[in-house]
């Protein structure tokens, strides 16, 4: 049986100084096949970006990757280091969620994609920019190699983010990290891009992990999904069946807290409390303080994920069963 | 409804925090030191000054460092330590007062010129670029020559010469806040334009010019050294820093200390000020 | 505050407004074009659109920010023009980013304070009990009262930004994305803080968002706006549940769903156009899967739909349920 195209294991981040450090990914672990999606859907704090950004070794000064393994087809990728960016060219590509900030405004569109297809690919100059041209039809922008000579300020918020995605694609990757990358885009737009990464997943075999705030962008695009709550996983398992029949208390208070376009006339049911203070987070269970089925059980940690009644799914808590239909 | 917990912030706890702000910024520590020592000296000259400013001791001219003239005397018999209080006094005192005018007309006029913009936004910046053609000590000369030497004349030359930084820093951050949220938000509360000005706009513009103050003392200090220098600034017999310069420059092979002293005290005011200017832009940078 | 008896008229009348900007190159750019729209006290009317469709501007005009260019908005059916201190009370703002939203160098009492004392809401001894009241009504403690925004999380913002709103009493609050810089659960508890002054308050709620999810939670009403016009309106159950408008539809298909899956028909291709290049005759004809000559030449007014109470849209072929195919 090959290795998934993207396997993580207990990886820990942690933010703060010298005097005081505190997790902000709190043991994580997950693996995505190629041609598969895992969403990763969480609040503030969360720590679903910062998962991304250690994956890439991106993460900023503040921010210490602890410990965990990170691997790809099977083979471990430094996750300090040097040899950090160079193990990556290629293989892993991140989108980003503000194309505006992530797209260098002096250099035309084409020149950007075509500038990662040179140096992570070695195509000659013709070349690339030929290969940038072709990315840029292939992510659904018309007129590509007209278009590629325009700069980033000529462009659209959804054409900006295509040109992101081309350029991701231009190291040929095998998985494609996505850090919300519709949440700045009106919904019409959203659903193109949202349609046009679906169809890159399944022509090249890309193993996509998806993070954003929104269940309902999740149920669209990914199969599996992974519930964040203050640095770790507290519920997996296939998207339609964890929605339909959530095992976590959270789960079910974000179900409904959220707004649905179905629901005409149903305020939302907002989850008591306050998200939790990364530095400073309750004893046990770190949802329990929030939670209406806690009990002194649940103060006492950790609370580990484990594999559910239902096959594919884990939860992080102690009293799954009580958790009602949503 | 639950209400929200806030992060907890007990008064005592606001107050380490801004304790441990000041307490990074060793800036503002050391240059408020500095300062403090310098100003509490000036303050009490009269008490620490062993002799007048103008009491000359005709036997002991030229002497050095004694027992009874800590730092010499000068050409006229003055010693020079109590001259060097008497002048700091003098020298601070126009400083202070030449910055007053320059920071209240030209933030007031930065400020309408930004708010309002349109008409009266080119009138105040074409008057601005009109005098920062002029090279800033040309004009000061010029006009201590035209009003007269002396306090009134530093202190008027400044009025007019002084200001247009402030209007500019002041103008710009204006233009910014205008467009924010809180501003509108004001607008749609119905609140007047002077209300909005002085209550959302000013304290929201005014921590770049506070800043500069902090410089533009310094500017002044080292003006009216050098218009003392001149001649044109304070005059004799009145005590201060440049003149005692310029007079103890015939004298710098020999006794050096009488032009270096002073020179030294001009050093270490700019010093301190510039220090304190750095420590408060981190300050008052909003948190 | 004093119980009001409903009154029938409508509160707020907005007729043929109209409001454009200079642009870059000299001419000027019609950002909204004639929108018309009414709300009741007490009702919750949702504004929806995706970005250049003008109802940020719209927003703004009502709120007395920006002058328009032709049209009436009416309060009570006396004609708002260049506003009064008193007749600004009876409108207010809630804006969309509340790390911007608050002024960073003032506490919360002081600018609650300026505006009681202003419009002489309270006095003395009085305008403390009432911050207090504003703090609980919007579920802030009362301690917040001495902090700056600083101290506050996003959710808190918003909330001290709606006390704001709502110390000068107003009759009609305009919140313009209020929850879209939120997290999830911490636009669940402002959008319940909305719907409960609503009803606790009886205020009039001007909602405006591209998210038709929030607009379909607490709103009884909405008007759909593409390109500065209003193009459909109605009860909001009924114009999702049966668009008679294709953009409407375009909207609905596009929207993630939460227990449904992605509708698989075509996909609305392309961007709308700036607000300077719009196309002739109907606005959308140029994107939309229904066109026909006749929408090239003549752009439909909003007009009420055949057989359907209390719907408007502008379409020539409103008459007929849109699925998004071509027919």
């Amino acid at each position: 049986m090959t290795a998934d195209a993207l396997e993580v294991r207990d990886l820990v981040v942690s933010a703060g100084d010298h005097h005081h450090r505190w997790p902000v990914v709190d043991g994580v672990s997950f693996s995505v096949a190629a041609g598969e999606s895992i969403g990763i859907v969480g609040e503030s704090g969360s720590g679903k970006s910062l998962t991304l950004r250690a994956i890439m070794a991106l993460t900023p000064n503040t921010i210490r990757i602890d410990s965990g393994t990170v691997l790809l087809a099977g083979e471990e990728l430094p996750l300090h280091g040097r040899r950090t960016r160079s193990a990556r060219r290629g293989r892993v590509a991140l989108v980003f969620q503000d194309p505006l900030s992530a797209l260098d405004p002096v250099h035309s569109a084409g020149a950007q994609v075509a500038e990662i297809a040179r140096r992570v690919r070695g195509l000659p100059r013709r070349a690339a920019w030929a290969r940038a041209v072709e990315l840029l039809e292939l992510v659904g922008i018309r007129e590509a190699p007209r278009r590629a000579r325009d700069y980033p300020h000529q462009l659209s918020g959804g054409m900006r983010q295509r040109v992101m995605i081309a350029m991701a694609l231009a190291s040929e990757p095998e998985v494609l990290l996505c850090d919300e990358p519709t949440t700045a885009l009106d919904v019409t737009v959203q659903a193109q891009v949202l349609d046009l990464l679906d169809s890159l997943r399944a022509s090249l075999q890309l193993a996509l992990v998806f993070v954003s705030h929104d269940l309902a962008v999740v149920r669209g695009i990914c199969e599996h999904v992974a519930v964040m709550y203050a640095g770790r996983f507290v519920e997996t398992g296939p998207t339609a069946a964890l929605l339909e029949r959530p095992r976590h208390p959270y789960t079910l208070g974000l179900l409904h807290a959220v707004v649905d376009v179905d629901d005409a006339g149903r305020p939302p049911r907002p989850i008591p409390g306050e998200l939790p203070d990364p530095a400073q987070l309750p004893a046990g269970c770190p949802f329990h303080p929030r939670c209406a089925y806690a009990d002194e059980a649940c103060t006492v940690g950790p609370v580990l994920l484990l594999p559910g009644s239902e096959p594919a799914r884990a939860v992080a808590c102690v009293h799954p069963d009580l958790v009602p239909p949503p | 409804m639950s209400t929200a917990a806030l992060r907890p912030s007990t008064g005592r706890r606001r107050a380490r925090i801004r304790w441990r702000r000041l307490r990074g910024s060793p800036a503002l520590i050391a240059g408020g030191t500095i300062l403090s020592l310098i100003v509490l000296a000036v303050i009490f000259a009269p008490l620490i000054a062993p002799y007048g400013p103008i009491h000359q001791d005709l036997f002991n001219t030229l002497s050095g460092p004694s027992g009874k003239h800590l730092l010499g005397t000068d050409d006229l018999g003055r010693d020079v330590l109590s001259r060097l209080l008497y002048a700091g006094r003098t020298d601070l005192s126009v400083g202070a007062l030449a910055v007053i005018f320059p920071f209240c007309f030209g933030t007031a006029l930065g400020t309408v010129a930004g708010y309002y913009g349109g008409r009266t936004d080119f009138v105040v910046m074409r008057i601005v670029d009109t005098l920062v053609a002029f090279p800033f000590y040309v004009l000061v000369i010029a006009l201590v020559f035209v009003v007269g030497p002396g306090v009134k004349g530093i202190v008027i030359a400044f009025a007019v010469a002084d200001w247009v930084v402030y209007a500019r820093t002041v103008r710009s951050a204006t233009l910014i806040v205008r467009e924010s949220e809180y501003v509108a938000a004001a607008k749609v509360g119905g609140l007047g334009d002077l209300r909005i000005l002085v209550g959302h706009v000013l304290p929201n513009t005014i921590s770049q010019a506070i800043v500069y103050i902090m410089s533009d003392i310094v500017l002044v200090i080292v003006a009216v050294v050098t218009l003392g220098y001149l001649g044109l600034g304070v005059q004799p017999p009145t005590a201060d820093w440049g003149s005692m310069i310029s007079d103890g420059q015939q004298f710098l092979t020999t006794h050096w200390a009488l032009a270096t002293v002073p020179g030294i005290a001009v050093v270490l005011t700019g010093l301190s000020l510039s220090l304190i200017g750095d420590g408060l832009a981190d300050l008052l940078r909003p948190q | 505050m004093s119980a009001s008896t409903k009154p029938t008229a409508p509160t707020l009348v907005v007729r043929g407004l109209s409001v454009s900007f200079a642009s870059s190159r000299g001419d000027r750019i019609l950002a909204v074009d004639g929108v018309s729209l009414s709300l009741q006290s007490g009702e919750a009317v949702g504004l929806v659109g995706e970005s250049g469709c003008g109802k940020t501007t719209v927003a703004r005009a009502i709120a007395g920010l920006l002058m328009p260019e032709r049209g009436e908005i009416e309060l009570d059916g006396a004609a708002l023009t260049h506003r009064s201190r008193a007749e600004r009370r009876a409108i207010q703002l809630v804006f969309q980013d509340p790390y911007a939203s608050l002024n960073p160098r003032r506490s919360v009492r002081s600018v609650l304070r300026e505006l009681l004392e202003l419009h002489e809401l309270a006095a003395g001894a009085d305008i403390e009990r009432r911050c207090r009241e504003l703090m609980a009504l919007v579920g802030l403690p009362a301690e917040a009262l001495d902090r700056r925004p600083a101290a506050f999380s996003g959710g808190q913002r918003q909330r001290v930004a709606i006390a704001r709103a709502i110390a000068v009493e107003p009759r009609l609050l305009v919140a313009d994305e209020p929850v879209s810089a939120l997290d999830v659960s911490v636009a669940a508890t402002i959008l319940a803080l909305f719907a409960r002054l609503r009803s606790e308050l009886h205020l009039g709620l001007l909602l405006i968002s591209h998210n038709l999810a929030v607009v379909a939670s607490i709103c009884d009403r909405v008007a759909v706006m593409y390109l500065g016009r209003v193009v459909e309106a109605g009860r909001t159950a009924a114009v999702f549940d049966d668009p008679r408008h294709p953009y409407t539809r375009a909207l609905l298909d596009a929207a993630p769903r939460l227990r449904s899956d992605v509708s698989d028909g075509p996909r609305l291709r392309g961007e709308a156009p700036p607000a300077g290049a719009r196309p002739s005759g109907c606005p959308f004809h140029d994107r939309c899967p229904r066109v026909e000559e006749i929408c090239r030449r003549e752009a439909p007014a909003l007009r009420a739909v055949e057989g359907l109470s209390g719907r408007t849209a502008a379409c020539h072929f409103s008459h007929e349920r849109h699925t998004g195919e071509r027919p």
